[in-house]
């Protein structure tokens, strides 16, 4: 450390760009390791995978575990359901988290810390000891047995709420002051200048709302009896057994499942991140 | 890509598909109107609904009902989560397989529809001397459900194994000594191959006691753990692979997530499981193995005077608010006394003639290509001078016996805590859960 | 400045602002009634009556299941496992919010650099996130097995390895980290929203007065994303009471009882054992412990957040 501080300012700039490089490249390998395992053993038949599980790239290309994914009759219907649940759980959620956590963060009116503060606690309760109270109001709803079980409750998720007030808050007051002393409705203000002001945010929200959802095993496996209407998370257990281990066919299941969050990932990632630096938000 | 043509693609790909899942669903209900049938719905397991197939054809065959599975994916605590709620809710699925510790829950609670209504008049059949002691009841006599079978264990031993370590096959009358002898035998560690295997499923632990026949409980209803023969189970089963080395230890089950059906992959050369096990050895196909197979009676414990065969009863039972009770009845009965013509399953039916289990049994030796003949499995099973008594722990608090049974014994197995230690905090919980019961 | 904030403080404004606030706030309010409040007002209403057997959901409103006061409250503190859960769940928060938040902040500060592969390495720090929780704990069962990579690599320098998963002591330390690998880089990203949102000019000014990195970090980078850092402990302590699924994967609980979480013994009590009253009972007192955690967190942050 010490001589690094006798370095020129250029230098000391050029040692912690290689330093820091590497650091990251050997933190992102060991972060995504267990992951080509995963890859890796789908490839390979249930028997090899204990006898060398160092062995990355197997003898022979296994494909029988995809084909016992593919061969399942609703394969394919549980993927579409899955896209089209998480589709409509994205659109309906941020809309309807962002514009409450507009007024949280940036309205004045009476009892919003107590609703705040109540609306709150809603993060913490542990969703599996409300699951039979949640069946019986969706059953009483008449949406059991169908997407919207899986779409409608999740569009108020309460930590996505506090996320949004928080980064709303921080968005400097005087941006929108002279749009209201222009008589801009808050509906206006809201959409066109706080929103476009968060879309790395927004962004981000999608993508994990997207991952939640996909992974969710909890509600479609309750809320969803029918296979043609079920999910790929449930539909992905069908091919386990409880005697057997099939754990090559699950990891093939799991790899292909996997594919539409990262194609998302992989677009969404220089939106989110990039643009903020343009944004304008500053402190 | 910009992002406002990735939304655009996703919001189209979105609405074809939604357009296309929904005209999926209206055909589907179309076609209900027009049928007038009833369609009677069955929750169950994956395999349980693939084997029920020829079932349900021979029953709309004789009745005109129609009969619909509906297949809960996962394991059995998973499955019967999903049934408590849909149950405990009033949902209107008219039947539901399950096992004997789940039917018990179920009956004591009153959440069943009493059958008796039917039985009463129906002219061809007697529940009571049909399935003798396996019918249940509850509540003063109100019976839920139908006893569907029976199963009891035995030794499947891979032949190719035997005749490579130059082993003589079982003849079936044998001890648990001469069962770990033949298995240290056969262990060849270099070659990864096990004489033994025994899944860590949480009977295994009781399978002295239950051989010898010594309830879970004493009389006053209290644990009865602390008989020394429940110690002695749990450590015979940890001493298999941790002082005999002759099958993989609990921890490496555990962590490889090996089932029953590891056995089928040749590398274990003898198993010990339950009749059940009878279908997926013929299916050849999903379970592909280049070795023969032979079945035998389990070993007896020397020690115990009279040994006993055991096996676990399944039911079907009809749902209290199912839609169409009476169908639901009749397919209950049908799958009672029929099953073991498609599936093979011992039934729950002690008066069934010996001719009936040979065509069952005959099944399974045209299934198996000869490996295991008919002669064979009455050996196994029946003609081997054993009684036959319940497998699983039982009584009101059998998950809960399971549950303490499962994490102490893991502490017994890695050497946490010794086994009186073990023992006594089983026979504790168990007390405790029991007075929590009343 | 002034005119600008009395005529906005008038009341026709004001009021219509409110109502606009209630318009905005309604349609998430009506939900959360729905989806949270009522099945909350369930939780509290059956963890007093004695609906711990089997029976139908429509008995408890008829009044058919006894009412048992806090008996099941008072169970909780008799009973052996449930205090272990107990034991083990603040363990388990202890190690998971601080290596969690850490390990958090570090990857989002590497990645605010200008680094070779940043975006390769970015996509690579994502993947745990995206996989299944399910594959992911079979991944790691494999990786930890005595026969496995990890284990190899302790005899490589001739130590003996423990058995992580299955071993009393290293248990719950293992789960601990396997989870911070899943979940960290999610809250790396809402860091570097963060860290992105500081303006240049600052780190431009220490540069001048010659601020070393760690002085820049203290004095300049911490206080700046404070609110961020306020809000992934608040949500990463809450988190970390809800860790079913990684641990049924991972341990089933075991060895024993000690990786067995509060969470994992709810869910136990309630759907294997169906003590509906007592598991919910327990879920009660779950509530009850985060809400306070997360209240002096709350007020706690007058003292370090800066807005």
């Amino acid at each position: 450390m010490g001589s690094l501080l006798k370095l020129s300012y250029q230098q000391q700039k050029k040692a912690h760009y290689i330093i820091f490089s590497v650091l990251s490249i050997i933190i992102a390998i060991s972060m995504v390791m267990p992951f080509i395992f995963m890859i890796s053993m789908s490839f390979k038949p249930e028997s090899e995978i204990f006898l060398e599980p160092l062995k990355l790239i197997p003898d022979k290309i296994f494909l029988v575990n995809y084909k016992d994914v593919f061969e399942n009759p609703y394969y394919l219907q549980w993927y579409i359901n899955s896209l089209v649940t998480v589709f409509f759980t994205m659109i309906l959620r941020i809309f309807i988290v962002t514009i409450a956590a507009y007024a949280f963060a940036r309205l004045k009116f009476r009892g919003k810390e107590f609703v705040f503060l109540i609306i709150m606690t809603g993060m913490l309760v542990t969703p599996q000891s409300t699951i039979i109270a949640k069946y019986v109001i969706i059953k009483q709803l008449g949406i059991l047995n169908s997407m919207w079980a899986i779409i409608i409750p999740s569009a108020f998720q309460v930590f996505f709420l506090f996320m949004f007030r928080q980064f709303f808050r921080t968005i400097p007051f005087e941006l929108t002051e002279a749009a209201l002393i222009d008589g801009c409705s808050h509906f206006k203000i809201y959409y066109r200048i706080i929103l476009p002001l968060v879309v790395p945010i927004l962004i981000t929200t999608a993508l994990f709302t997207f991952i939640w959802t996909w992974n969710d095993f909890l509600s479609p496996f309750i809320f969803i009896t029918s296979p043609q209407k079920q999910l790929l998370s449930v539909g992905l257990k069908y091919f386990v057994d409880e005697n057997a281990s099939q754990i090559a066919t699950q990891m093939a299941g799991a790899t292909f499942g996997v594919i539409p969050p990262i194609i998302l990932f992989m677009i969404g990632q220089k939106y989110f991140i990039e643009s903020a630096t343009n944004s304008g938000i500053k402190g | 890509m910009s992002l406002k043509k990735v939304v655009s693609l996703l919001l189209l790909f979105t609405i074809c598909s939604t357009v296309f899942s929904n005209s999926n669903s209206e055909s589907g209900s179309s076609s209900d109107d027009t049928n007038k049938e009833v369609t009677v719905t069955i929750f169950s397991d994956q395999n349980t609904a693939d084997n029920a197939v020829p079932v349900i054809e021979a029953f709309y065959e004789e009745t005109g009902i129609n009969v619909e599975y509906v297949v809960v994916p996962g394991q059995a605590a998973e499955i019967y989560q999903k049934v408590d709620i849909s149950l405990m809710s009033g949902e209107k699925t008219d039947l539901v397989h399950c096992n004997s510790v789940y039917f018990n829950k179920v009956g004591q609670a009153g959440l069943g529809y009493d059958i008796n209504e039917f039985i009463d008049v129906d002219p061809n059949f007697d529940a009571k001397e049909a399935h003798g002691e396996f019918l249940q009841s509850y509540n003063g006599g109100e019976v839920y459900g139908l006893p569907i079978s029976s199963t009891r264990w035995a030794v499947f031993y891979n032949k190719k194994l035997f005749d490579e370590a130059g082993v003589a096959y079982p003849d079936g009358t044998w001890t648990w000594d001469e069962y770990i002898d033949t298995a240290i035998k056969l262990t060849d560690k270099e070659k990864g191959i096990y004489g033994s295997y025994m899944p860590s499923y949480g009977n295994m632990y009781h399978i002295k006691s239950s051989m010898a026949g010594v309830s879970a409980y004493k009389e006053d209803g209290t644990s009865n753990f602390d008989d020394p023969i429940f110690a002695e189970g749990i450590k015979w089963y940890t001493d298999l692979s941790a002082v005999h080395n002759i099958q993989q230890s609990m921890t490496e089950q555990k962590i490889k997530k090996l089932g029953s059906f590891h056995f089928l992959g040749g590398k274990n050369a003898m198993m010990l499981i339950s009749s059940w096990y009878l279908n997926p050895i013929q299916n050849y196909e999903k379970y592909p193995r280049d070795w023969e197979i032979g079945i035998t009676s389990i070993p007896t414990f020397s020690d115990v005077q009279q040994n006993k065969n055991f096996g676990s009863t399944q039911y079907i039972f009809v749902n209290k608010n199912s839609a169409h009770p009476k169908e639901a009845y009749e397919y209950t009965k049908f799958y009672a006394l029929n099953k073991h013509k498609y599936v093979s399953s011992i039934p729950a039916l002690p008066n069934v003639s010996k001719g009936e289990l040979e065509l069952t049994f005959k099944a399974v030796e045209d299934g198996t290509k000869g490996e295991i003949t008919v002669d064979d499995l009455f050996k196994a099973y029946f003609d081997n001078g054993l009684g036959f008594g319940n497998e699983k722990l039982g009584g009101v608090i059998a998950s809960e016996y399971y549950s303490a049974l499962k994490a102490q014994a893991e502490l017994y197995a890695l050497e946490e805590q010794d086994l009186n230690e073990t023992v006594k905090n089983i026979t504790i919980s168990a007390n405790e859960a029991i007075q929590k019961a009343k | 400045m002034k005119n600008i904030i009395s005529t906005y403080n008038n009341l026709p404004n004001k009021r219509q602002e409110e109502t606009t606030a209630y318009m905005f706030i309604l349609p998430f309010v009506v939900g959360f009634f729905i989806f949270y409040i009522l099945p909350i007002l369930y939780c509290f209403l059956i963890s007093v009556l004695d609906f711990n057997g089997y029976a139908k959901v429509s008995d408890i409103f008829k009044g058919e299941i006894p009412f048992v006061g806090l008996e099941n409250f008072i169970n909780i503190f008799k009973d052996r496992v449930a205090m272990k859960s107990l034991q083990n769940t603040a363990k388990f928060s202890l190690m998971f919010v601080p290596a969690k938040t850490m390990f958090a902040l570090a990857l989002a500060l590497l990645l605010n650099q200008r680094l070779f592969l940043r975006g390769v390495s970015r996509s690579f720090m994502l993947m745990p996130y995206v996989a299944n929780v399910v594959a992911i704990a079979m991944v790691f069962s494999i990786l930890l097995d005595d026969a496995g990579p990890i284990s190899a690599i302790f005899n490589l320098f001739g130590l003996e390895s423990p058995l992580w998963l299955m071993d009393k002591r290293t248990a719950l330390p293992t789960v601990v980290f396997i989870s911070v690998w899943q979940s960290s880089s999610y809250t790396a990203l809402i860091f570097l929203a963060g860290l992105q949102n500081v303006p240049t000019v600052l780190y431009e000014s220490a540069r001048i007065d010659g601020a070393s990195l760690w002085q820049t970090f203290i004095k300049i980078t911490l206080p700046m994303i404070s609110p961020t850092t306020f809000f992934v402990i608040i949500s990463n302590t809450i988190g970390s009471f809800m860790n079913y699924g990684l641990i049924k994967n991972l341990t089933d609980g075991g060895p024993g009882y000690e990786t067995r979480t509060l969470i994992y013994n709810i869910i136990e009590e309630a759907f294997s054992f169906n003590h509906f009253s007592f598991g919910t009972a327990q879920a009660i007192l779950l509530f009850f412990i985060i809400l306070i955690i997360t209240l002096i967190q709350w007020w706690g942050q007058k003292k370090w957040v800066h807005y």
